[in-house]
């Protein structure tokens, strides 16, 4: 029975997906096997056309084609603010607000020190060397609002003052849309503190 | 067993499959627990503004064996504020529980010294005297209390003398022109820790010394992670290698 053995790797496989489960996983394979297959064949070149072609960027961690990515290596963004994210799923959404037109920095996590994960582990020596070696006027930390983001956040500042380079730091507020009565109580103070002129 | 509004700190977290997370608590009845917090990765998982580290928490979750499920849980005070080295001590704090607490193991006095702990080192106090002190409460709420105030033959201990110390043997007075390679400690020092007074530097430093030779040994001499991340950070700051330690 070699299309079983077949059939359960291909589900086995199917799981290594975000969210996906054997059940879902069952279904997925026998979609694609049983009533898709040119739809199967075209995921499987993209994929593996995928893995051939995407690596990370030499300067900044982000998923690119090429050394440089197309944000490192496009003449219309400011080369002079560097903006660091933890994930690049962070980089997209801030990408995808078009609220900032420097470059980033991923670093593909953050401090903590229960799990060993320190500056070696984010890159940290990447990031200095590009501190360096680059005329950044600017680092945005935009970490995630956490014990752990704030750590990273503060620890990479530190780095940065040390060369005389000016940080900033997301503000944080409420959302839009949100109703203040919903709105966490760290959510609130933080908006009390940074708040504006009108 | 169904445990409702119980006062709980957030340990350590780690990713449990797409979604979830399994967490290590301190509560303040029922000692450390590891718990399932379910969805808690969601974007509007109701568990997530008040799963932080350093902030007092209410939590609900069903007991099972090994692993409960967590079913609330909500920020009950404001988190204390630790930045810089006062946040790698409340680090520290946090692996000393989950490396040396077992499960299910109540500590009720030791709770409240932690959360007295997160308070002075959120404060503009000196966070090295808090430190000793949570440590020393630490070893004798585990039952591994050490006796300070009497030698090894019982005599109380002199304030000008020098003593060896070992978790099993205690205070072992030196003779004078005694030359020994490893760390002797003022008779003055370990009354002084007895007490939970720090009159000195010396004092602090050298009790500083002696709770960590002893907390090493109840680690079985391995390290701590936070304490080697902590010396790590502080070279690629200095950018200097060996610079104390
Ligand atoms: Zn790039």
């Amino acid at each position: 029975m070699l299309e079983t053995i077949a059939l359960e790797r291909l589900k086995k496989a199917l799981c290594a997906l975000p969210g996906v489960g054997p059940k879902t996983a069952q279904r997925m394979a026998f979609h694609l096997v049983g009533r898709d297959r040119g739809g199967a064949r075209t995921l499987s070149e993209a994929i593996t056309g995928a893995l051939q072609s995407i690596r990370r960027c030499r300067r900044c961690n982000n998923f690119s084609e090429t050394e440089l990515c197309p944000v490192c290596s496009s003449p219309k963004r400011n080369a002079a603010q560097l903006c660091v994210v933890e994930t690049q799923a962070d980089l997209e959404s801030i990408e995808t607000s078009k609220a900032f037109s420097g470059t980033y920095f991923v670093l593909m996590g953050h401090l903590s020190p229960l799990d060993g994960i320190g500056p070696e582990e984010l890159g940290l020596d990447r990031l200095q060397r590009l501190l360096d070696e680059e005329n950044i006027e600017e680092v945005v930390m935009a970490t995630n609002p956490t014990v752990e983001g704030d750590a990273t956040a503060d620890f990479i500042a530190q780095l940065v003052k040390q060369r005389g380079i000016r940080v900033t730091q997301l503000a944080r507020g409420v959302p839009v849309g949100g109703e203040l009565e919903y709105v966490d109580r760290n959510t609130l103070a933080g908006a009390f503190q940074g708040r504006k002129d009108l | 067993m169904r445990i409702e509004r119980q006062p709980a700190y957030l340990l350590h977290k780690r990713q449990y499959r797409e979604s979830s997370l399994i967490i290590e608590v301190f509560t303040a009845e029922y000692g450390r627990l590891s718990l399932i917090a379910k969805g808690a990765r969601r974007p509007k998982s109701p568990f997530k503004a008040a799963l932080q580290l350093f902030t007092p928490m209410l939590i609900n979750y069903s007991d099972r064996n090994e692993l409960g499920t967590l079913t609330a849980a909500e920020q009950a005070a404001d988190r204390y504020p630790l930045r810089a080295d006062r946040l790698y001590c409340g680090y520290y704090l946090n692996e000393l529980l989950v490396r040396l607490l077992h499960r299910h193991d109540a500590h009720e006095q030791l709770f409240r010294y932690y959360s007295q702990t997160l308070k002075q080192l959120a404060r503009d106090t000196r966070s090295d005297k808090a430190l000793r002190l949570f440590e020393k409460a630490f070893l004798s709420e585990t039952g591994y209390g050490l006796t300070l105030h009497l030698d090894s033959s019982g005599q109380p201990v002199q304030a000008d003398q020098n003593y060896l110390f070992s978790p099993e043997y205690g205070a072992q007075r030196l003779d004078a022109g005694h030359v020994n390679s490893q760390m002797v400690y003022s008779g003055k020092t370990l009354l002084a820790l007895h007490k939970g007074e720090f009159p000195d530097g010396d004092t602090l430093k050298q009790s500083k010394f002696l709770l960590r030779s002893v907390i090493e040994q109840r680690l079985e001499h391995r390290p701590l992670k936070s304490r080697e991340l902590f010396i790590k950070m502080r070279r690629t700051l200095t950018r200097e290698t060996d610079e104390h330690e």
